[in-house]
């Protein structure tokens, strides 16, 4: 049994490497590939990045008294576990957002490259950057947002490190460049945060096409940690997630065909051949306090003898001082007798006795004394004889023990019955405790019969308690399951398990598991993790994703080509990335596509030479080339262009100045609009997904779904009912886009002042307060339009209604009416939910009526001809 | 006097190729005395969003992978083996009978924490 001890690998803080005067003078380009997980630095001239770390900062908490630790970058960090609550990083999933941290990681870099030229660093950078990355990330202008001072990649090196120039690329692109690929290909990029799979058509990435999933091997690394933590939560401190990395990449591999791969696991002897042992430290166990039970007793027993060795040891003093004063008295009682009174009198007075009768007094009180402490003394050594029969008794009773071997077989089976029974009692009982909790189970109702039958009065015969029996009943009925005697019971399973142990050869019960190899509770088992952990990749939806697996993508993208196109992606699929190293992976690729491509067509992957380093390696190239200079963005572009601004090559993103933000929406001429179909969604409140959030607040919410529309919303009062009187505000206003509503993104936007204009629109022309106080005029009517909002999209009003005390929510008639004027250039055409219409709201239509004028009479009777129908008809969204 | 110590402090720790000035406009903090924060990539993407970009741009929010169009397949939570049960009290997946004891015999913190890994844990979903 092989059992794997951890490496729990250092990292070694780097050395400040020296500034070689060539490249100093000769300013060669300083080559940074900026991972979210490693990051790779070396000056273009060199074989090999000087500089591996990872892109981690390590920032000390604040202690009082103290000054601000030095914050740790990459391999400074020795113990990466120690400071795991104090890591911070610059990227958010694989993009720079976090600039800080980004400044601190180019300190370290430039440091630690020996960069020492006073104000300015003279070299040309050349940075990765993920796929597509946001303009924003790099820079965005000024104008665009609230903060006055912007800090982007851009604007750090031009500006705090005075770097000359700077050209950025992709990390994926750089590794194919390296690999002298074909002008066709599929990139399959896995990172630590996310996998790319981009499609290359002549030489050039196809943005498109190109997705994105949003796993990688960070993904991989903490399920596994998740996943042994959870299996041994004893191990929970000892289980870091840089063990759980090493595991992944050194032991960790993909399965051809993970369904049939795990199900051998379920196998024990498969498991036992396969399963990886890993061992954590542990500290061996003194084995000072590991005294067996019968070492204890013997070490008590022990103690009671030598105290009672000291007890006779001084009753034996005693006696022998008692009757030396005895003797003593004796003699001085004798020379009465013999006449020698002075000598007497002073004998007494030695004594302190006053006369003779004292003194016989004392010689009495002495006899009695020495006569009880003999008889103490007979008393012990026969109680000591005592203990030792005692000591022999369990000697006698092992000589009963079986004669033969059928005895024995009978004894055993006898006493593994009797723990056998023991243990379903206990079964049975945590089972029925179990039912109890839950109501509609048959225990449970069981229970409450009892019960019932208990609380029945009958007044005449009220025996209850006079037999013993009857208080059993409170054991059935407790929730507990009458667990009292639980203890003897345990005490007993011990004392049988004790005896099967020492006689039973087959006996394998609890507690017998004594670890033979020092440490075996502190190993782990890593099976079908190894597998398992790794397979996210495939299977996204074992962590929850709903994103389709690589295969699976790989899949959906080829079908965005053509055939002849697919074949020629295909012919070169290109591996890339860290994860891309584990096993196993290139022969499940092979057999995923074997699977979606026609029958005996042909396809080739390929991998990367050095999957980690390879984009470090590209980047290097394209440095030494010599059409550098054309590709770099010098400081005079960036000041003239902002700091999003690149120049495109082919291992590049596509640069796309971001455009000005609209000024504010603009009104629609209606001229120029040609509705299609107008309609009245009125709704009444019962009807709506409502959150009464507290006594007098309502929040009512209204969700459409709509391709592009200009919403007016109408609120309208109503003489009929209790709404005059209240006051009604637009609390908020939400979208959500349908795009994200697919891609799981729900993050609700909510529209504030400064990130949309649509608000200001919405809410202008309300009250300053923004409160709409209802009349009893019926026609009271707050009407908003002319807010366009990007087609599909969720939106959400809500609205609400502080109520008058004395009104019911349940009362509550006020309506809330959406108008959806539909524009043409979308060609979208919306059916919806046109309700009978009460009378403020014809009078609303009226009104309407008469703002619309201008537009066709034709709308106007089709609207008519709708609000006669007088029907709930579905919400239903055609798109052209 | 405060303020003074600590610029020279920032200065002292300055790599010489850095440009001092610049240290200051970054690490400003605003009016009302808050850091400035920075925005998340989501912040950021919703920002790009809200741009008239042209139609043919593409995006880093527009090249996330498609929903997976298979069913997921169930696998035992403690094991990893294929789950064909599910157990009712814990939503746990399992595939044996030993495993449903064991599933039972679970703390809650751990079965929850089976379903958080696997993005069960959601009251709606």
């Amino acid at each position: 049994m092989e059992v794997l001890e951890l490496k729990d690998v250092k990292a070694v803080p780097d050395i400040i490497h020296a500034y070689p005067d060539r490249v100093k003078s000769e300013a060669t380009p300083l080559v940074i590939d900026n991972g979210s997980y490693n990051c790779r630095v070396g000056w273009a001239t060199e074989k090999e990045p000087q500089l591996i770390f990872k892109n981690l900062i390590a920032k000390p908490r604040k202690e009082r008294g103290k000054k601000d630790g030095e914050p740790q970058v990459g391999n400074d960090i020795a113990n990466i576990e120690a400071v795991r609550f104090q890591l911070k990083t610059q990227f958010d999933r694989n993009v720079v957002t976090h600039f800080e941290a980004q400044e601190q990681i180019f300190d370290y870099t430039f440091t630690h490259m020996g960069i020492d030229t006073e104000g300015a660093v003279n070299h040309p950078v050349i940075l990765t950057e993920a796929f597509l990355n946001p303009n924003y990330s790099r820079n965005c202008k000024p104008e665009n947002i609230t903060i006055v001072h912007i800090v982007v990649m851009a604007e750090l090196l031009f500006e705090c490190y005075n770097v000359p120039a700077i050209a950025y690329g992709v990390d994926c692109l750089f590794s194919y460049q390296h690999n002298n690929c074909p002008p066709d290909g599929l990139i399959i990029s896995i990172g630590y945060h996310t996998t790319h799979i981009i499609p290359i058509l002549d030489g050039k990435a196809d943005p498109v096409n190109s997705r994105r999933i949003n796993i990688g091997g960070y993904h991989i690394t903490s399920y596994m940690h998740r996943l042994l933590e959870m299996k041994y939560p004893v191990h929970v401190n000892a289980i870091t997630p840089s063990r759980a990395e090493e595991l992944i990449h050194e032991h960790s591999m993909i399965a051809l065909s993970y369904q049939e791969e795990i199900s051998k696991w379920a196998d024990p002897d498969y498991y036992d051949a396969n399963v990886l042992r890993v061992q954590l430290p542990y500290v061996a166990p003194a084995n000072a306090p590991g005294l067996t039970v019968e070492q204890q007793k013997e070490r008590k027993r022990e103690l009671a003898r030598r105290l009672m060795e000291i007890n006779a040891r001084k009753r034996e003093e005693r006696l022998a001082e008692d009757e030396e004063q005895l003797n003593q008295l004796l003699a001085v009682q004798d020379l009465l007798e013999e006449g020698e009174t002075d000598e007497f009198d002073q004998a007494l007075k030695t004594y302190s006795l006053a006369n003779e009768a004292d003194l016989i007094k004392m010689i009495n009180n002495l006899q009695a004394k020495v006569e009880r402490t003999r008889q103490k003394i007979v008393a012990a050594n026969s109680q000591e004889e005592n203990i030792a029969m005692e000591e022999q008794k369990p000697k006698i009773k092992s000589s009963l023990q079986p004669k033969d071997q059928q005895d024995f077989d009978e004894w055993i089976a006898g006493v593994r019955k009797k723990r056998q029974e023991i243990l379903e009692r206990r079964m049975a009982k945590r089972q029925r405790r179990q039912d109890m909790a839950k109501r509609r189970t048959a225990a449970a109702q069981e229970r409450m019969r009892i019960i019932s039958q208990l609380a029945r009065k009958e007044k005449r015969d009220d025996d209850f308690g006079m037999r013993d029996e009857d208080w059993d009943v409170y054991k059935v009925i407790n929730r507990e399951g009458g667990d009292s005697d639980s203890e003897v019971e345990q005490e007993k399973l011990m004392e049988l398990e004790d005896v099967l142990r020492h006689h039973d050869p087959e006996f394998d019960g609890a507690g017998s598991n004594v670890p033979m190899v020092p440490g075996e509770t502190h190993q782990l088992h890593v099976g079908v993790e190894r597998l398992r952990a790794p397979e996210i990749l495939f299977q996204p939806s074992m962590i929850g994703s709903v994103e389709a697996g690589i295969a699976e993508t790989i899949e959906f993208i080829l079908k965005l080509y053509p055939p002849e196109q697919q074949s020629r992606l295909v012919g070169n699929i290109f591996l890339t990335g860290g994860p891309t190293r584990f096993p196993g992976l290139l022969e499940r690729l092979n057999r995923e596509l074997r699977e979606m491509r026609p029958f005996g067509s042909s396809f080739q992957i390929n991998i990367a030479k050095n999957t980690n380093l390879d984009a470090w390696y590209g980047a290097r190239d394209f440095g030494l080339n010599g059409n550098l200079p054309e590709f770099l963005v010098s400081r005079k572009e960036y000041e003239e262009k902002g700091g999003e601004y690149f120049k495109e090559h082919s291992t590049s993103n596509t640069y796309t100045r971001s455009p000005d933000p609209l000024p504010t929406v603009q009104t629609p001429v209606t001229s120029e609009q040609v509705i299609v179909e107008d309609a009245v969604v009125d709704v009444e409140m019962d009807c709506m997904v409502g959150q009464r959030i507290s006594d007098s607040y309502v929040q009512y919410i209204l969700a459409l779904v709509v391709p592009s529309f200009i919403i007016r919303i109408y609120i309208l009062g109503n003489r009929n009912h209790q709404s005059c009187g209240r006051t009604v505000v637009i609390t908020s206003m939400q979208y959500v886009r349908k795009e994200d509503v697919f891609n799981q993104d729900m993050s609700v936007k909510t529209m504030t002042q400064e990130e949309t204009p649509l608000n200001d629109i919405l809410f202008e022309p309300f009250d300053p307060s923004g409160e709409i106080k209802l009349s009893t005029d019926d026609s009271t009517q707050y009407v908003r339009e002319n807010v366009i909002l990007q087609r599909d999209t969720f939106f959400t009003i809500y609205v609400a209604f502080f109520e008058p005390r004395t009104c019911c929510a349940k009362r509550r008639q006020l309506q809330v009416a959406a108008t959806l004027d539909l524009t043409l250039p979308l060609k979208a055409k919306v059916l919806l939910d046109i309700q009978q219409l009460s009378a403020p709201q014809q009078e609303e239509k009226k009104k309407k009526d008469e703002e619309e004028e201008e537009e066709e009479e034709e709308e106007e009777e089709e609207e008519e001809e709708e609000g006669q129908r007088r029907k709930r008809r579905e919400l239903e969204i055609t798109l052209k | 006097m405060v303020n003074e110590e600590v610029v020279e402090f920032n200065k002292k720790s300055q790599p010489v190729y850095k440009n001092p000035i610049f240290q200051q406009k970054f690490r400003s903090t605003s009016a009302t005395g808050k850091k400035r924060t920075w925005r998340s990539l989501k912040q950021m993407l919703a920002q790009e969003r809200t741009l008239p970009w042209p139609a043919e741009v593409v995006h880093y929010s527009s090249i996330n992978a498609p929903p997976s169009f298979r069913p997921a397949k169930k696998y035992s939570d403690i094991s990893g083996l294929p789950a064909r049960y599910t157990d009712p009290q814990t939503k746990l997946y399992y595939a044996t009978a030993e495993e449903f004891a064991t599933v039972r015999s679970l703390p809650m913190d751990i079965t929850a924490g089976y379903l958080a890994l696997r993005g069960a844990s959601s009251i709606v979903g």
